[in-house]
């Protein structure tokens, strides 16, 4: 049987092969980091944010490809966050239901070591700090409030479009968009204080 | 009703509602006057500061995945074929569409019978219209006439909002015709014709 090659070796092979990026590259490269991170928000671990981040671009490429997408590549993205949304709901319940069966607390220590390797954001190690502090704050703000808050922020979607991927009204989105960014500044409130941060 | 529960309504009804507190009445407000999506300088300030820390990269086996995934399909950014409502106000004008669809589906079949038969009753059908097209029964040519014309709603489907460059959301609808013509030979025959047809149909979305 064939040995499958892994996915550091294709990348060596694709960069190696020494082409221009090709238009999907130059989108994924633009577009996929805002999505992962909103993936990672709606996600328990970094691998199933990559797997759902995966899975709905699937099913995009999937739609594109039998003419069944309604929408010029503008309408890709609010697309995406919805399916990302609705995949990580998926996962999350069929989580639940595994986790019921299993004794997870040597599960969970190793799932936390791993989330070390892979931070939300890009940092010079100067931010280090505020990268650190940031990502931790989004994680303890509620659910409702952290997604709205990556959405609009990092994914720059408007409070419609954030509406329609939540199925809220727009005023809803903005609601708990100010009340998250509120918690978000007062809970790095100290450690702005001090100047430790650079935001 | 007992006197007990008599009374008990008279003391409940004799309680009046919280007033809304400033903040919330100030939210509703905003909200119906259409201002509170709009952020205030201090808030914006803050988003910008946040927006400079930026989400990290796709790390590189993930991209290799993502590129593996998309492989082979076209990268199109062209806008979807949409039919729009008219506009409100706008007076629809009858034209009588399925009528010239009919006549065109006349002359097509018209035409086609006239290719597949044979001009006189000595010559050899055409082989390769035979076997091209064995289920159409040669007819004279100029003979149909219409019989009868159905325009039936096949499918109509919900395909989810579409953002234009006006950044008003739209719903679009897939609507499936199945247009049938029944044409009528010298022969009292009836032949029939059937064609799909596709619309898509944009709806204002509401957002709010």
């Amino acid at each position: 049987m064939d040995e499958i090659p892994d996915m550091q070796t294709l990348t060596a092979v694709s960069s190696a092969a020494g082409t221009a990026p090709s238009e999907w590259r130059e989108w994924l490269e633009l577009n996929g980091p805002k999505m992962l991170l909103f993936a990672r928000q709606q996600t328990r671990s970094h691998q199933d944010a990559e797997d759902v981040l995966q899975d709905a671009i699937v099913k995009l490429v999937e739609k594109i490809r039998n003419d069944e997408f309604i929408g010029g590549a503008e309408a890709w993205q609010p697309y995406l966050y919805t399916t990302i949304r609705r995949l990580a709901i998926d996962l999350s319940r069929r989580d639940d239901r595994r986790k019921r069966r299993e004794d997870t607390v040597g599960f969970e220590a190793g799932e936390s070591q791993q989330q070390a390797f892979h931070p939300w954001f890009e940092s010079e190690s100067s931010e280090d700090e505020t990268r650190v502090q940031l990502e931790e704050k989004l994680k303890e703000l509620p659910e409702k409030f952290a997604e709205v808050i990556i959405m609009k922020i990092w994914g720059e979607r408007t409070f419609a479009e954030i509406g329609e991927a939540l199925g809220i009204s727009q005023n809803t989105a903005a609601s708990r968009y100010r009340y998250g960014l509120e918690a978000l500044k007062r809970s790095l409130g100290g450690a702005r204080r001090r100047g430790d941060l650079s935001i | 009703m007992s006197s007990d529960s008599s009374s008990i309504e008279n003391d409940l009804r004799q309680l009046r509602a919280a007033a809304l507190d400033d903040a919330l009445l100030a939210r509703l407000e905003a909200c119906a006057e259409g201002t509170w999506t709009r952020l205030d300088p201090v808030e914006l300030e803050f988003e910008q500061r946040l927006r400079g820390m930026a989400p990290a990269r796709l790390p590189d086996a993930l991209m290799a995945k993502l590129e593996s995934v998309v492989a082979g399909v076209p990268f199109s950014t062209e806008p979807p074929k949409i039919v729009h409502f008219p506009a409100r106000g706008e007076k629809a004008s009858r034209q009588p569409r399925a009528w010239w669809g009919a006549a065109a589906a006349v002359a097509l079949f018209g035409g086609l019978a006239g290719w597949l038969v044979p001009a006189g009753p000595q010559e050899k059908p055409l082989a390769a219209a035979q076997s091209s097209a064995p289920a159409i029964q040669p007819v004279p040519s100029g003979q149909l006439i219409p019989a009868g014309i159905n325009r039936g709603l096949k499918e109509a489907r919900d395909e989810g909002v579409v953002w234009q460059s006006s950044q008003q959301p739209h719903r679009v609808l897939r609507v499936v015709y199945q247009e049938r013509v029944s044409l009528k030979d010298a022969s009292g025959r009836i032949h029939h014709v059937e064609q799909p047809r596709v619309e898509y149909i944009l709806v204002p979305a509401k957002t709010d």
